[in-house]
């Protein structure tokens, strides 16, 4: 743009390796010391915390972190792309409208979504109240269930996925269908072999933004899975409550480096920051 | 360039606005633990702001103090973790002469206080005044055919052995480590305060026999209200929490819950403190001083589902002999849940109180009830 | 003459697999409908439980708008609410505004540095938000030995700026990088300032950007919980802190679910309206 704009940047350098890299590298060390909080219990380096992996319950929680995250990740892309692709499709004026809309849920607080969501996933709810009124007597106790927690998950974080597909789906020129069905491909062939890979970029943003929030969140496996199921984010949390920075920064530590991993794989793939919007 | 001064400076204003000139006073304390119709009489009669701030273990209590992000000016632990505090110099002193109605001998505490509180040894009672006390139950769900038998009949020993519990009972276990393991330890008679690895291999087994339906806190006494849960290991206060809420709406002979309390249980006693760096020392003098009146401690506890620690509010409570049917139900269930000591006896106080334990043993506590949970 | 035969379609081998079709749209369609449903579901339950007159969450006793009407009164809930407004509108002005210049700043690097500050930047975005509240709140501890009653509203907005930055950033940039260079030589030659050509000529083209990394600040910073909670402190609650503190107990005031109802009701008039003075301004302009 102009040189004169470069001290611009500077200063937001400084800020971030002040509040982004530095509290990672004083976690880091944390790992290797006692304490209690940030005051140092025993002095001298330790690696007694690294025990703290080899527990059932912590090798469980990252079987389990994985595994939500994994199969969240696929669900919200099957659905988030069905939804993304029909209202692409659709024959509404104003189609980004239509989106907002659908987003619209995300903006009430996401606490009183799981609650409410929480709720009807019990044996004796609100709306079981008013429908046995009417005579319909059903009830699900999928509350404490991993498939509570996971219907949780996808309500929450589908629609992160729909946007960016949406996106992505804007983008493609229409002339290369029209071109591909010019061709003789029949509609099938032609969103699996143009429409589908040129959409990829989209669904590979919405799956990062999707996986890494269920992969370290602790509020609602917590509260949908009524303390029964335990992520690594319930871990980290539980630790910082309890004083144990310790164990706490080593969990918290291995989540970012699956959070480098997906940086580092997002750098490939975007150098100039446009993929992630 | 112009509208973005006005905006920031608008914004700035709004800030400003966002600091009240009334002077304030920080709590924190336990969810559902405080009649707020009682904290507007203070606000009203003292013009303080009071803004309560909810922990929900004793941990949360001692990590939030410790760690200063913000500095409360009153907290309601329970004593065990008071004893840590005071150990870690965190807690200054009350100054007694601020509170006007602490009169040990004209407006007593209930023989059960007095008793926890010389458990608690020399210089406890200068740092805490007490709250609300009592002791932990199995709260159990009477629609559940046989429930009810099996736990009076056998106690502690049908909590944790399915085999004696009616099929597809739903147990729950207070999330609390510390006390989950003192749960496990009541049941195989042994103290819940013991510090050895042998115990907590004790304890393990114990929980892993039970596959629970829900770990919670204040969740557990709704599940059991709700026909969502059959049993549960809480404390004995949310049980009459509870009961006075579908007194409301139900007679006493309706209610379809009930607690049993073994012999076995804890005891325990919240009090109040106050942390060193407070800055509203007097404001705080002030809300315990206010609490002591005997009558705001009854109205208190007629939301509150625990034991008044003052004798005053306590007869006030149980000697009702009239004919509204909550206020009779309220006096019965303290009478029977909370029964004063027999005259003479030894102990004051049924339950044992739990003791601060050392900080790597707790946090092998907090392993091992993990890894039950992973199962 | 003689008869050719005439040649299907099939035997170029389509198929029209009319059924097959007709299946797959069912299905497709069911899963659209049910989704839709599973994204509108909880805050159908809210809409609900805020016209019920009990607060206990599994009974429907009967209509009663109260809550509506009683909205405000609580004054914990009601602060809250004010706190949140105050935290998210102060720090999605502040983001937006120096997160644009930021853009600008860093569009003018050389590529080695643009690339390094990009992938930084990345970061507040992908971490857990767990990690970013205990970092946050470890080096805002540092400085409680200076100012002891540091958190509250400050270390707040910070947290807010803090996280709110980068999608201003990644909205803005893409925006500038779309820009024709010659815009910004052409100013400086007719003698501008460049300070001056960056708001006069700069800003306006990029509009669009600047505008959706507003709006997407504005939503991840009103929604924000867990970080929120680990960088607040001394009593300065926001709406989410005070949502996970009641939830479940007798102190979650049903106003909240008045709230959450009106306020999406509300948004969404505004979208419709907009968009319907959008179409008439358009037919006019027809």
């Amino acid at each position: 743009m102009h040189e004169e704009f470069r001290k611009l940047a500077k200063p937001y350098l400084v800020w971030l390796y002040l509040l982004a890299v530095l509290p990672a590298v004083v976690m880091f060390g944390l790992i290797f010391l006692d304490t209690e909080g940030v005051v140092i219990e025993t002095p001298g380096i330790t690696l007694e915390n690294f025990l703290y992996l080899a527990e059932p319950s912590v090798l469980k929680a990252f079987y389990n972190s994985f595994k939500f995250a994994i199969l969240t990740t696929l669900l919200s892309a099957v659905f988030g792309y069905i939804v993304a692709y029909k209202v692409f499709r659709s024959r509404f004026r104003n189609k980004f409208l239509i989106l907002v809309i659908l987003i619209l849920p995300m903006w009430s607080n996401m606490l009183l979504r799981i609650e409410a969501l929480g709720n009807i996933l019990e044996r004796h709810n609100i709306i079981t109240d008013l429908l046995s009124r009417i005579g319909i007597h059903i009830g699900v106790n999928l509350k404490g269930t991993e498939a509570g927690v996971l219907i949780g998950l996808v309500s929450t974080y589908m629609p992160f996925m729909i946007l960016p597909i949406y996106t992505a789906l804007e983008k493609i020129d229409f002339s290369l269908e029209e071109a591909a069905l010019d061709l003789g491909a029949t509609g099938l062939q032609k969103f699996w072999k143009v429409v589908f890979p040129l959409s990829l970029k989209g669904v590979v943003t919405g799956g990062i933004l999707v996986f890494l929030p269920s992969l370290s969140g602790f509020a609602i496996p917590y509260i949908l899975g009524k303390g029964n199921i335990i992520l690594i984010g319930n871990l980290i949390e539980q630790n910082f409550k309890e004083m144990n920075y310790n164990a706490g920064s080593l969990l918290a530590s291995l989540i970012l480096i699956v959070i480098f991993a997906a940086l580092l794989a997002v750098n490939r793939v975007d150098k100039e920051g446009e993929t992630l919007l | 360039m112009r509208k973005l001064r006005a905006l920031i400076l608008f914004l700035f204003a709004l800030a400003l606005a966002g600091c009240s000139e009334r002077p304030k006073l920080l709590l924190l304390n336990w969810g559902e633990y405080i009649n707020e119709e009682a904290v507007e009489l203070f606000e009203k009669e003292y013009g303080i702001d009071v803004i309560i701030n909810i922990a929900d273990s004793n941990e949360m209590f001692y990590s939030k103090i410790v760690s200063g992000t913000t500095v409360y000016d009153l907290a309601i632990p329970s004593e065990y973790i008071i004893e840590k505090m005071i150990q870690k110099d965190l807690l200054q002193k009350f100054d007694f002469s601020k509170l006007t109605n602490y009169d040990r001998e004209e407006n007593p505490f209930l023989p059960g206080v007095e008793g926890i509180l010389s458990s608690m040894g020399e210089g406890f009672a200068d740092y805490a005044v007490p709250y609300f006390w009592g002791t932990f139950g199995l709260m159990y769900n009477k629609k559940k055919a046989g429930l009810e038998e099996a736990i009076r009949g056998y106690g502690w020993d049908a909590f944790f052995n399915p085999a004696l519990l009616p099929a597809g009972t739903r147990v729950g276990m207070y999330d609390v480590p510390r006390f989950a393991y003192a749960a496990a330890l009541f049941a195989s008679g042994l103290s819940p305060n013991l510090e050895s690895d042998e115990a907590l291999r004790t304890a393990e087994a114990k929980l892993k026999s039970v596959k629970f339906t829900e770990w919670g806190t204040d969740t557990l006494k709704k599940g059991i209200a709700a026909n969502n849960l059959d049993l549960a290991f809480v404390y004995t206060g949310d049980f009459l929490d509870m009961l006075y809420i579908k007194l409301e709406t139900n007679r006493l002979e309706d209610i379809t819950f009930d607690i049993y309390i073994p012999e076995e249980t804890i005891a325990f006693m919240d009090c109040f403190i106050i942390p060193k760096k407070t800055r509203h020392v007097d404001a705080a003098h002030l809300f315990v001083d206010f609490f002591l009146r005997p009558e705001i401690a009854y109205l208190n506890a007629s939301v509150v589902g625990y034991c008044t620690p003052l004798r005053a509010s306590y007869e006030m409570i149980t000697s009702y002999a009239g004919d509204d049917p909550w206020l009779s139900s309220w006096a019965y269930a303290n009478r029977k849940y909370y029964p004063l000591p027999e005259e003479g006896a030894e102990k004051q106080f049924s339950g044992t109180p739990l003791s601060n334990l050392d900080k790597n043993f707790l946090r092998k506590i907090n392993i091992m009830v993990n890894n039950v949970k992973a199962g | 003459m003689t008869e050719y035969p005439v040649a299907k379609i099939e035997d170029y081998g389509y198929k029209e697999h009319r059924f097959l079709k007709a299946a797959w749209k069912w299905v497709v369609n069911i899963l659209f409908a049910g989704t839709i449903l599973l994204l509108y579901l909880p805050s159908l339950v809210i809409a609900l439980q805020s016209v019920n007159d009990t607060s206990d969450l599994s009974v429907f006793n009967k209509f009663d708008f109260s809550a509506y009407v009683n909205m405000f009164k609580d004054e914990a809930f009601a602060n809250s609410v004010k706190n949140t407004f105050i935290v998210t509108l102060s720090s999605t002005l502040i983001a937006t505004v120096f997160g644009t210049l930021i853009a600008v700043g860093i569009n003018s690097l050389e590529t080695k540095k643009r690339r390094h500050i990009i992938l930084l930047n990345n970061i507040p975005v992908l971490n857990a938000d767990i990690v970013t509240g205990i970092s946050l709140m470890l080096i805002f501890s540092l400085f409680l030995r200076i100012f002891p009653y540091l958190f509250g509203l400050s270390t707040l907005i910070l947290a807010h700026v803090f996280f709110t930055f980068p999608y201003v950033i990644l909205s803005v940039l893409p925006k500038l990088r779309e820009l024709d260079p010659n815009y910004m030589d052409a100013a400086t030659d007719l003698g501008m300032k460049p300070y001056k050509a960056l708001f006069k000529v700069i800003v306006p083209s990029i509009k669009s950007g600047i505008f959706s990394g507003m709006l997407l600040a504005f939503t991840i910073s009103i929604d924000d919980f867990v970080v929120s909670y680990f960088t607040t402190g001394n009593g300065y609650d926001n709406l989410s802190i005070w949502i996970y503190g009641s939830i479940g107990r007798k102190s979650l005031n049903p106003a909240v679910y008045a709230f959450s109802t009106a306020l999406t009701l509300l948004t969404l008039a505004i979208l419709l309206a907009v968009n319907f003075l959008r179409l008439r301004k358009g037919k006019k302009n027809a």
